[in-house]
């Protein structure tokens, strides 16, 4: 698998949390990172951007074992969450200061997705300031200006939270022009909540919880690995046992077990599904929650 | 011309961050102090005429006719209000505030972060010294009296570069309100210094001076230090 990022023992201090991350980020996908609130993803992914130094530990890109920071700086196309951008700007602002903070910045291509967006363009007379715009407005203002950069990996920072529904769509979309445009050469890295939301468009994720990584793979991976287990009441005890983790009610109860117990849990009378990426984050994050308890 | 290895120039980075050119934004600040001298001498006369009881029409030609007149000008609130101006553009980009991670991951990074504060500091002490010098020959010339002449003007600039520095030491006291405190009272008690010191009835320029130089001496001292504690502490 080529590897957009190697990330080996990536560690950040804080005085009551700690990341200490291993991980790959496949070159030419999409790959989701998910986690509870407070689990890392924001400070995984500031710390990939230069935004956090990090303590200690690597983070090998594009394949190349030393990369000068401005060629780093360059190809990777970040967005955080949040006010991106100062609030007294303006669309003008944003295009005229991009195209000095970076190079590859396309104003022309700017414009057109802030006109999809519906945000006007940066030629406009009269402007608001992005203090003036909702949120998912400022968020998409800062979408356009990582997407009319020029990059070969986009790391976005829970892009999808403040977006309707409709917007979201078209996020997905413009994840997928983004990787087909360079032909396997590009990559994104994205945080998410909306896990059911921006399922069709991920192809690799990485779930952490707690400063670290707890489960990574392909998507189509993960469901083959695991399966959705559906029990009624009276089968529940004798299938417990073989899950990882399960809610219960009177009626039954429903868990994530490893496919390779499907034959017996089959036996047991439960009922297997192959799990959605939505089931098998809660699945995979509550494990987690448990054995920290 | 873009410099290959830190890709921006000092505008260009000073663009980057207040999202505004370098020219307008001294304009507005050089002239906006000079009227900040203007409305502080007015004001002044103004109301010695009006607590004296005059028809607007009197206080008017009293201030007209006392404007000219050294003497009439107290430097201290002129000079209060320009350094006080200055924290306008000595603002922080933390992480957490809008932009701040914006303006981690641009090119150069914290090379160009010292390049726009190296902008700001130039703004700050060019247009005090521009303000300074129009108070000087608007008193050289009778238009309007200064109070301590070139020596309040010297005042002026002195007051701006040492609370300058010393804001730039405060930013260590990890508690943002005794940080935001202890700054303002650095320009009460620098422009309450350097403001009353003509005041007293001299006029001799060389102690002045020599206070100018010593924080002329210390400033970049001060921004040197404000660098590498703002880099380790703020922005990593």
């Amino acid at each position: 698998m080529n590897k957009a990022v190697d990330i080996v023992g990536l560690k950040k201090e804080y005085k009551d949390f700690t990341m200490d991350v291993t991980a790959t980020v496949p070159k030419g996908f999409a790959t989701a990172l998910i986690g509870a609130n407070g689990a890392g993803k924001t400070t995984l992914i500031d710390s990939l951007c230069g935004v956090n130094a990090v303590s200690s530990g690597t983070a090998v890109f594009f394949e190349k074992d030393s990369i000068d920071n401005s060629e780093r700086l360059e190809r990777i196309g970040y967005c955080s969450s949040g006010n991106f951008f100062p609030l007294n700007w303006k669309l003008k602002t944003i295009a005229e200061c991009m195209a000095i903070g970076f190079d590859g910045f396309d104003r022309e291509r700017f414009d057109t997705l802030c006109t999809e967006w519906g945000l006007g363009s940066s030629k406009d007379k009269k402007q608001k300031s992005l203090m003036k715009m909702s949120d998912g407005n400022r968020v998409r203002a800062a979408l356009a200006a990582v997407f009319a950069r020029e990059t070969d990996l986009l790391v976005l920072d829970e892009p999808a939270s403040p977006l309707d529904p409709l917007a979201r769509d078209r996020l997905c979309d413009m994840f997928r022009s983004y990787l087909l445009e360079k032909d396997g050469e590009r990559s994104i890295l994205f945080s998410t909540h909306n896990i059911a939301d921006m399922e069709s468009v991920t192809d690799y994720a990485i779930f952490m919880a707690d400063g670290k990584v707890i489960e990574q793979g392909f998507v189509e991976d993960l469901k083959n690995k695991y399966v959705l287990v559906h029990t009624d009441a009276g089968d529940s005890e004798k299938a417990k046992p073989l899950l990882l983790t399960y809610t219960s009610s009177d009626t039954g109860l429903e868990g994530l077990a490893l496919s390779e117990n499907s034959s017996v849990l089959e036996a047991v009378g439960a009922i297997l599904e192959r799990p959605t990426l939505q089931q098998l984050s809660v699945g995979v994050l509550r494990k987690a929650e448990n054995n920290e308890k | 011309m873009k410099n290959k290895k830190n890709g921006l120039t000092l505008f260009q980075s000073y663009r980057l961050y207040s999202g505004g050119g370098f020219l307008s934004s001294f304009l507005v600040f050089a002239i906006g102090e000079i009227l900040v001298y203007l409305f502080c001498v007015s004001l002044e006369l103004g109301l010695d005429s009006c607590f004296d009881g005059h028809s607007t029409a009197d206080v008017l030609h009293d201030l007209s006719s006392n404007l000219s007149q050294r003497g009439n000008s107290d430097p201290t609130q002129w000079i209060f209000a320009t350094t006080l101006s200055t924290s306008i553009l000595l603002q922080q980009f933390d992480r957490s505030n809008p932009g701040g991670k914006f303006f981690r991951t641009v090119k150069g990074g914290f090379s160009t972060y010292r390049k726009y504060r190296f902008v700001v500091n130039m703004i700050i002490l060019v247009s005090a010294v521009i303000c300074a010098t129009v108070a000087f020959l608007l008193d050289y010339f009778g238009i309007i009296g200064l109070k301590g002449g070139i020596v309040s003007s010297i005042a002026c600039v002195t007051s701006v570069v040492y609370s300058t520095s010393v804001y730039c030491i405060a930013i260590r006291i990890k508690n943002k309100v005794f940080s935001s405190v202890t700054s303002i009272l650095t320009v009460v008690i620098c422009s309450g210094i350097f403001g009353s010191l003509p005041l007293r009835g001299t006029e001799v320029m060389i102690p002045f001076i020599i206070l100018l130089a010593i924080g002329l001496v210390l400033f970049p001292i001060s921004m040197r230090s404000y660098f590498s504690y703002y880099k380790r502490v703020f922005w990593d």
